[in-house]
C-alpha cells in the first residue's frame, strides 16, 4: 500500500523539480509572455492617454473593462468552491483538482483586480476608495457597491492566497525533502516553514483548513453577490433586479467549473496525470458544470419573464431591445454557447471524453464573457431618454487589454506549474490509501 | 532534557499505531507520530481541535466585523455625513457588506496566525532533520518518536518484537 504513495509524491514533485518542458510547453510560455507584453503596452497607453482610447462613450460608458472584471472574478469562484465547499461536504475526489483550481482562483482574482483600477478616469487615485485617514477629511461612499467591491476583492484575494498556501504547506515540505540542488532546497525550505508532518501539526492543519473553508464559502458567495450589486444597484432597465445576485453567483460557478475542466484536461495531458486526474473526476466536474449551467438557464428564463410580468414599460422595452435590437446577436450567441452547447453533457459518453469536455468548457468560458458583455451593452445602448441612444464598438486597445489579461493569467499559471505542486500530494495519497 | 530519543520508522500508520499502543500501555514512554498525511481519526473527528484555532477565528471575525461596522457608522453618521436628499445617514444595512468582508478577513488572518502558533512554525531547523531517512522522505514512511524517563533501546525493541519497525534511529532532544 505504501509503495504506491512514493509514486504520487515522486511524480508530482518531479514536475516541479526536474521536468524540462517540451515544445508545446515552451510555445505556450512564449505566447503567454507575448500577451503579457500586450498587457503592459495597453496599460501604459491607457495611463498615458486615458480611457478615451477605449470604445466607451455616452451612453455605453461601461464595456470591456467591467466585463473583463466580472469574467475573471467569476472564474475564480469555482476554485474556492472546489477547495472549500467540497472539503466541507467531504468530497474526496476533489483532491485531484483542488490545488490548481485554487491557484486558478488566486490568479483570476489578481487579474480581475486590475480592471476596476484601469477603468477609472484617474486611476492613480484608486486608493481613495479605501478608508484611510486623509488630509481631504473625506471617507469613501460606504453605501456604494463599488466600495463594497474594494473590500470584497481585497478580502477574497488575501483569503484565497492564505487558503492556497496553507493547503500547499505539506506539499512544499515534500518538494523541500526531494530537492537535490541547494537553491531549490532553500526555496522550498523557506516556503515550507520547517513543516515536519508531526501529529500535532497535522491536526492543526486539518482544523485550520476546515475553518478557513467554512469562512471561504460564504465569502465567495458574498463577493459575487456584491459584484452583481454593481449592476443591480443602478436603476438601469435590465440590471435593476434582485435576480442579479444569485444569477451572477451561478454564472461565476458555471464559468469557473468550465475553466477548471479546461485546466484539468490540459494539465493531465501535459504532465501525464491521467491516473491522478481520472475520467471519473472529469465526469464529476462535467456534472457540476451541467448543473450550474441549468441554474444559469433558469436565470435566463427568469430574466425574460420578470420584465414582461412586471408590466413596466421601460423594463419591457429593455427586454425587447435585448432580444431584437442591434445587439441581439450577443444575446442569442450567449444562449447558444451557454445554454445549448453544455446540454451535450447529458450524455455520459460526452462527459467522459476529454476533447468534448474541452470544447464545452471553452464554449462556456467564451459564452460567459459574452454574457457579461451582452448584459452591459444591451442595457446601456438605449436608456430612458430617446436622445440617450448610441452604439459601441471596441477599439484595438480594448482587445489588447483583454488578450493581455489572458496572457497575465496564463503566465502566472505556467509559473505555478513550473514551480509549485500542481495537484495536492497529501490529499491524493489519502484518497489512494482510503480506496486502495 | 538532553536524553536521546528513538525514531522508529514504519511503512504504514496501522503498524505504527500498534507499536505506539504497545509502548503507551507499558506506561514508561510517550510517543508521537510523524507522517506524510493526516490520520483518518483526525479527519473524522467532528470537534475542531486545537480549540484555539476556532476561538481565534471567532475573535478575529468579531473584532474585524464589529470594528468595520463601527468605523462606517462613525464615519457616515458623525465624521462625514452626506446629505443625499435628506436620506438617513445611519444606513446600517448598507454597512453590512463591507463589515462582512472585514469579518471574514479578520477570521482568516487569525486562523492562519493561530495555526502557525499551534504548529510551532516556522522552525527551519529541527533535530529530526538530521536523521537522513526522515529528511529525505523517501518511501513516505511514518515515524514514531519515542521518549521517556526510562532510556533503553533494548527494552523498547523487545516490546515491539511482535511487529518490529523498519528501522530505528537515534535523535537528540526532538520532542515537540
Amino acid at each position: 500500500m505504501s509503495a504506491g504513495h512514493a509514486s504520487i509524491a515522486e511524480r508530482v514533485s518531479a514536475i516541479a523539480l526536474e521536468t524540462r518542458w517540451s515544445l508545446p510547453g515552451r510555445a505556450t510560455t512564449l505566447l503567454a509572455l507575448a500577451l503579457c507584453a500586450c498587457f503592459v503596452v495597453a496599460t501604459a497607453k491607457l495611463f498615458a492617454s486615458g480611457v478615451g482610447i477605449w470604445g466607451i462613450d455616452r451612453p455605453v460608458e461601461w464595456a470591456f473593462a467591467i466585463a473583463n472584471y466580472v469574467w475573471w472574478i467569476g472564474m475564480g469562484m469555482a476554485g474556492t468552491f472546489i477547495s472549500a465547499a467540497l472539503l466541507l461536504l467531504r468530497q474526496e475526489w476533489r483532491a485531484s483538482v483542488n490545488r490548481f483550481a485554487e491557484a486558478m482562483t488566486v490568479f483570476a482574482v489578481a487579474v480581475s483586480g486590475f480592471f476596476p483600477i484601469f477603468h477609472l478616469g484617474r486611476p492613480w487615485f484608486f486608493y481613495w476608495v479605501a478608508p484611510y485617514p486623509n488630509v481631504m477629511n473625506t471617507w469613501p461612499q460606504w453605501r456604494s457597491a463599488l466600495t463594497w467591491d474594494f473590500f470584497a476583492i481585497a478580502t477574497y484575494l488575501i483569503v484565497s492566497i492564505l487558503y492556497w498556501y496553507l493547503g500547499m504547506l505539506p506539499d512544499l515540505a515534500v518538494l523541500r525533502d526531494r530537492a537535490r540542488s541547494r537553491g531549490k532546497q532553500l526555496f522550498y525550505g523557506i516556503l515550507a516553514m520547517g513543516w515536519r508532518g508531526a501529529q500535532a501539526q497535522w491536526r492543526a492543519h486539518t482544523t485550520a483548513t476546515r475553518l478557513l473553508a467554512g469562512f471561504a464559502v460564504p465569502l465567495v458567495f458574498s463577493v459575487h453577490t456584491m459584484v452583481a450589486l454593481d449592476f443591480s444597484q443602478a436603476i438601469v432597465p435590465g440590471w435593476h433586479s434582485s435576480l442579479f445576485g444569485p444569477f451572477f453567483v451561478a454564472g461565476a460557478l458555471f464559468s469557473g467549473f468550465a475553466m477548471t475542466l479546461v485546466l484539468a484536461i490540459v494539465l493531465r495531458r501535459a504532465f501525464g496525470l491521467d491516473d491522478l486526474i481520472g475520467l471519473d473526476d472529469l465526469e464529476r466536474l462535467a456534472k457540476l458544470l451541467l448543473a450550474t449551467g441549468l441554474f444559469v438557464v433558469y436565470c435566463y428564463a427568469m430574466e425574460a419573464f420578470a420584465p414582461i410580468y412586471s408590466g413596466d414599460a421601460n423594463e419591457i422595452t429593455g427586454a425587447l431591445a435585448r432580444w431584437t435590437g442591434p445587439y441581439a446577436w450577443t444575446f442569442w450567441l450567449t444562449l447558444a454557447l451557454n445554454a445549448i452547447v453544455p446540454q451535450a453533457l447529458w450524455s455520459q459518453r460526452a462527459r467522459r471524453d476529454p476533447r468534448m469536455l474541452l470544447a464545452v468548457g471553452a464554449s462556456v468560458i467564451v459564452g460567459m464573457w459574452l454574457e457579461r458583455f451582452m448584459l452591459i451593452l444591451t442595457s446601456l445602448y438605449r436608456s430612458y431618454l430617446p436622445s440617450a441612444e448610441g452604439r459601441y464598438w471596441p477599439t484595438l486597445w480594448d482587445w489588447l487589454l483583454l488578450a493581455g489579461s489572458v496572457g497575465v493569467f496564463l503566465a502566472l499559471f505556467l509559473l505555478f506549474a513550473r514551480l509549485l505542486p500542481v495537484v495536492s500530494i497529501f490529499e491524493l495519497r489519502k484518497r489512494k490509501e482510503r480506496f486502495a | 532534557m538532553n536524553s536521546p530519543q528513538l525514531l522508529l520508522e514504519f511503512t504504514d500508520l496501522d503498524a505504527l499505531t500498534r507499536a505506539a499502543e504497545t509502548l503507551r500501555d507499558s506506561g514508561r514512554w510517550q510517543t508521537e507520530w510523524l507522517g506524510p498525511m493526516p490520520s483518518d481519526k483526525d479527519e473524522i473527528t467532528v470537534a475542531l481541535e486545537p480549540r484555539r484555532l476556532a476561538r481565534a477565528a471567532l475573535c478575529g471575525a468579531l473584532l474585524a466585523g464589529i470594528g468595520g461596522f463601527a468605523l462606517q457608522f462613525w464615519a457616515a453618521v458623525h465624521d462625514y455625513p452626506l446629505d443625499v436628499a435628506g436620506r438617513p445617514t445611519d444606513s446600517a444595512i448598507a454597512f453590512v457588506p463591507a463589515a462582512l468582508e472585514m469579518a471574514v478577513l479578520g477570521a482568516a488572518l487569525a486562523i492562519v496566525a493561530a495555526f502557525f502558533l499551534s504548529a510551532k512554525l516556522p522552525r527551519f531547523h529541527h533535530p529530526l532533520f538530521d536523521v537522513d531517512a526522515f529528511a529525505r522522505g523517501e518511501g513516505d514512511h511514518y515515524f514514531l518518536l519515542v521518549h521517556g524517563e526510562d532510556w533503553q533501546h533494548e527494552r523498547v525493541l523487545h516490546l515491539l518484537r511482535a511487529n518490529p519497525p523498519l528501522a530505528v534511529h537515534e535523535v537528540a532532544d526532538a520532542a515537540t
